[in-house]
């Protein structure tokens, strides 16, 4: 007998052919991601991946479980009893584990429990189907505990039986980010503000098995060294799920000192937009990335219009993916809640200064009117000499 | 190079320079070596060069007559003057920064003893310098000579292959070798660290850069402690933000540390320990009582301005619930007044903030018209924290005796203290607010001066430390610390205030003639100390130039920032009827009696260009 974790895989193992890749990229990234815990073999079969630890009695199982739920690929995780296939174990173990539970309970100030046990067997050579498993060992815990009693429709808790090669008892599924497991979807660039919203983009983006390199435009003096740091902060925060993050910090002063002075206020944003695009690009397809990441949604600001997106598109030839396109600022703020981003990025640090910012920018501009204003000046070469200039931050060190 | 070595023992020293790297130096003619031997100059038959010590005690000293001469032989045969050495373990240990200036000499002498040493009157007479190899013994000079004239003579110019290897060595004189190696990659599954085996050389520099530093961290923190402190001046900063804080002296750190380590008892405490702490905790009460003239028994010791400032007010209220319940603040207060003082209203006080003139200067006719029969406290600072403004607290101790004694006055006097002179009998306050870490001393220190007969009640209930008004174990490292700043400030009080001046002088009329009407001087310095400055750059934004100035290793700061949700223009500014533009444009420099004119030009430079840059119109498409 040991503990072991069991975590589950979703959309992957609707995968054809193709399925060993996805599950091999999810084994690698698992176990980059734990390696700091201590040596553990990571090993799959059946749409199930078990994570087994060399030295179980000193293995940070906790932690381990916890960082697994930031894991693209894995739908679930389980910190579960392997033994042998053998009722007695099963039963042993499972009265261990419901022990562990009612104590919980009883903590809580709960001692009246319900519960019901659910079993599935794979092994059909064990002597017992799951109704009798569920049913004998639903009996034995009944026996055992004085105050627990059965509900099938809503119990306080399940008992989880699994008859395979080895056995499984446990009673949490953890749930865990979905998705596919980064790097088995190419790679994409995020434009990170230091916003709340840019964050949650490239999270979602990420979730979907897409590797994530980061730009972020710096205006120093017009904002302060803080600001940069606040953003390595929130890509600090994202490689926790998306593993290592190149930041690229191009120093935008000039570019935006550049807008400022030879264009109508009121297209300032919507050009700088463009210009923007057009540096991210650069930078996206000398990284390999085949897609830009924003965290826009229509009508959130006014360079954020369907009117001004369809100006800002026509800047860049790679595909703009913008995730958080019909979601509230309340959602997007649930979301930066739960991955963990919203406290750095409400920090005051951003937009320290407002002398870009227009006090009426237009909502509706016009392609051509935008472009003929554009066409006042010679971007290209201050935006070329930026991405020369561009400050390269490696955040995360993990090779996921 | 000429370099002579005067010795028993020339042939031990010519075996050694005659290989190698410095062997193949002389061949070349780039470093001239001689040896005289001592006992060929001797004029004792018997070739004596020793003889027993005056006073007795064990082995041989060299004599003064043999090296002598030995010497004057030496002179004749070259006319260059040697610069003599004698090694010793007495001397200053040798290091490459030794080697450095001695390398860059024309001649080099270096005398070996051996036995017990040489006469006295030889160093006194000949040598110019002791230098030592390390602490330990040897039986002769002559192995340090050779350590010596090797690791000099390496770096005459033209000995080692290539210039850059010393070089770069130079760089880091302070910090040990990275690790070096050499083919093959790997051996026995020791591996060559993988960027070496790249070709990338800016990384690889890194890589040295790091690996060196991370190994004298770990085995020489000494040298490491040099380093860090020549990287820091290297880049030194023009720090022009002293009314925010200051660097704290060294010899406060050097107090705080003695009393850290060695007076580390509870001044409570019966025993010996508890004892002399309690003596070192007198001893700063007295220092700091001396200071402003007042007595022991008037100084309450507290965690800084804004503790002082609380327990003032509101301590003040509590232990006298029969005062006046109106309380009288400046315009222009520092938060831990200005809030203390919105808190009592919030409890039912009436405060009344009395306005400043132009120059930022507390009104007293309209101070004067604001007190009430009901007026308990009046609190004013005694030098303005955005502008420098000196405020006329005698004054207003003279009007406020004039018409209720039983009005108290508070000052709080964190700007003044340590810059201008401060004699309570004189300033005629009852309270003063004082805070250590803005004169160079530790930051958590400070104190409130309370004039005796004036009842306080306490923050802090406990075991009755500071005479029952603030409980909690005495933070003794930074009393005496703040005590050693204090005093340290208080000797050359004037002396300071006169450089100050100079360098506000300097840099005020340096910008106002070189940039006129693009900057508005905000701080009247006629009605000012010199160590503030505030300069309006408007319509450049305080918060763009104080970000442009760091960048070119200028600090300052500003009295508002600005976010684009939220405007915080500074009060102060507000206050003296500023308009909005000067003040979002308002930057305050700060000086401190460190502050030297070579600092000043560096920033003034700086503000020029900063200026510029951000007033021109660099990409401005020419029509």
């Amino acid at each position: 007998m040991r503990q072991v974790i069991l975590g589950r895989i979703g959309e992957i193992a609707l995968k054809g052919l193709n399925r060993g890749n996805f599950e091999k990229n999810l084994a690698r990234n698992i176990k980059e991601s734990i390696k700091q815990y201590g040596n553990a073999k990571v090993v799959w079969s059946q749409s199930r991946f078990f994570i087994e630890p060399e030295d179980c009695d000193n293995y940070n199982y906790d932690e381990v479980v916890s960082r697994l739920t930031c894991i693209f690929g894995l739908v679930s995780v389980s910190l579960a009893y392997e033994l042998e296939s053998d009722f007695e174990a099963i039963k042993d173990n499972a009265l261990r584990l419901v022990k562990k539970k009612m104590d919980e309970f009883a903590a809580g100030g709960k001692t009246k429990v319900t519960f019901k046990v659910e079993t599935r067997r794979g092994l059909k050579t064990f002597p017992m189907k799951s109704p009798e498993i569920s049913a004998e060992i639903g009996g034995e815990m009944l026996e055992a505990f004085s105050d627990l009693s059965v509900d099938v429709n809503n119990p306080d808790f399940i008992l989880f039986v699994e008859v395979r090669e080895n056995s499984y008892v446990y009673t949490d599924i953890i749930p865990g980010q979905g998705g596919m497991p980064i790097g088995s979807n190419g790679k994409a660039c995020l434009l990170l503000s230091g916003g709340i919203d840019s964050p949650v983009a490239g999270h979602m983006i990420a979730k979907r098995g897409v590797k994530i390199c980061a730009v972020h435009f710096h205006s120093y003096p017009y904002t302060s060294e803080r600001a940069k740091e606040k953003v390595v902060e929130l890509a600090e925060l994202l490689t926790r799920y998306c593993g290592s993050i190149k930041l690229m910090v191009v120093p935008y002063t000039d570019v935006q000192l550049a807008i400022h002075e030879n264009c109508r206020d009121e297209l300032g944003t919507v050009i700088m937009r463009r210009s923007m695009m057009r540096i991210a690009e650069v930078l996206a397809r000398k990284n390999g990335c085949s897609a830009l990441i924003t965290g826009e949604s229509v009508g959130q600001v006014a360079s954020q219009t369907m009117a001004a997106m369809y100006c800002t598109d026509n800047a860049a030839n790679l595909p703009i993916f913008r995730p958080l396109i019909g979601m509230d600022k309340v959602e997007v703020i649930d979301r930066a809640r739960a991955i963990g981003t919203f406290e750095t990025s409400i920090l005051p640090y951003e937009d320290c200064c407002t002398v870009f910012t227009p006090k009426h920018p237009k909502t509706k501009p016009s392609l051509d009117e935008v472009l003929a204003e554009e066409s006042r000046y010679d971007f290209k070469a201050l935006e070329a000499v930026a991405i020369e200039n561009t400050e390269i931050i490696r955040v995360g060190n993990a090779e996921v | 190079m000429r370099i002579d070595f005067l010795t028993l023992f020339p042939d031990m020293i010519k075996a050694s320079m005659g290989e190698s790297i410095i062997g193949r130096a002389t061949e070349a003619g780039l470093v001239d070596i001689s040896y005289y031997q001592i006992r060929d100059y001797t004029e004792s038959k018997q070739r004596k060069v020793d003889d027993c010590p005056y006073g007795g005690g064990p082995g041989m000293i060299m004599s003064y007559q043999p090296i002598k001469s030995a010497y004057e032989k030496a002179c004749e045969d070259c006319a260059e003057k040697p610069y003599v050495v004698y090694m010793s373990p007495q001397g200053t240990v040798l290091t490459e920064k030794v080697s450095r200036r001695l390398s860059e000499l024309p001649r080099l002498m270096i005398i070996c003893g051996h036995y017990e040493g040489v006469d006295e009157r030889v160093i006194e007479d000949l040598v110019d310098e002791e230098i030592s190899i390390g602490d330990y013994v040897l039986t002769g000079g002559e192995i340090p000579a050779m350590a010596l004239a090797d690791s000099v003579a390496r770096l005459v110019p033209g000995v080692l292959c290539s210039e850059e290897a010393t070089l770069s060595e130079s760089h880091t004189a302070l910090l040990l070798e990275y690790p070096q190696y050499t083919r093959p990659a790997e051996i026995n599954g020791m591996k060559v660290p993988e960027v070496l085996l790249g070709g990338n050389h800016a990384d690889i520099e890194v890589w040295r850069l790091k690996t060196a530093e991370a190994r004298t961290e770990k085995k020489r923190p000494d040298l490491y402690e040099k380093y860090v402190d020549s990287q820091f001046n290297q880049n030194r900063a023009i720090y022009l933000d002293n009314s925010a804080t200051t660097k704290q002296l060294d010899e406060v750190t050097d107090e705080m540390v003695r009393v850290f380590k060695y007076v580390y008892g509870n001044p409570s405490s019966l025993h010996r320990l508890g004892f002399e702490a309690e003596k070192e905790l007198r001893k700063a009460r007295k220092t700091i009582a001396s200071i402003i003239n007042a007595g022991e028994d008037e100084i309450l010791f507290t965690s800084g301005g804004t503790e002082s400032n609380n327990t003032a007010i509101k301590g003040y209220f509590a232990a006298n619930k029969r005062a006046g319940k109106h309380i009288i603040v400046s315009s222009v207060e520092h938060p831990s007044v200005a809030e203390t003082a919105k808190a009592m209203e919030a409890q039912g006080f009436t405060v009344s903030y009395a306005p400043v003139n132009k120059s930022g200067v507390i009104d007293l006719e309209k101070l004067e018209e604001m007190i009430t029969p009901e007026t308990g406290m009046i609190s004013v600072m005694l030098v303005n924290s955005e502008t420098g403004a000196i405020m006329p607290v005698k004054e207003i101790a003279a009007l406020k005796n004039r018409i209720n004694k039983n009005i108290i006055l508070h000052t709080d006097a964190v700007q003044a203290f340590g810059k201008i002179k401060i004699n309570v009998k004189e300033l005629g306050a009852d309270m003063i607010s004082v805070s250590g870490h803005k004169i160079h001393g530790p930051r958590g220190s400070g104190f409130l001066y309370i004039k005796k007969g004036i009842r306080i009640a306490p923050f802090m209930d406990g075991g009755g430390q500071e005479k029952g008004l603030r409980s909690g174990t005495e933070n003794l490292a930074a009393i005496c610390g703040l005590a050693k700043a204090a005093e340290i400030a208080e000797t050359s009080i004037e002396e300071n205030y006169k450089n100050v001046k100079i360098v506000n002088e300097a840099l005020a009329t340096m910008l106002k003639d070189r940039l006129g009407d693009k900057i508005r001087i905000i701080t009247d310095r006629e009605a000012s100390i010199p160590y503030i400055l505030n300069i309006s750059f408007a319509p450049l934004r305080a918060e763009v130039v104080l970000h442009s100035l760091e960048s070119k290793n200028v600090f300052v700061s500003v009295g508002s920032a600005c976010s684009s949700n939220k405007k915080s223009r500074s009060p102060v500014l507000t206050a003296m009827g500023i308009d909005v533009k000067t003040i979002d444009g308002a930057v305050r420099f700060s000086f401190s009696r460190f502050t030297t004119e070579d600092d000043i030009k560096i920033a003034y430079e700086a503000i020029c260009k900063t200026v510029k840059e951000l007033k021109s119109e660099r990409f401005k498409r020419k029509v």
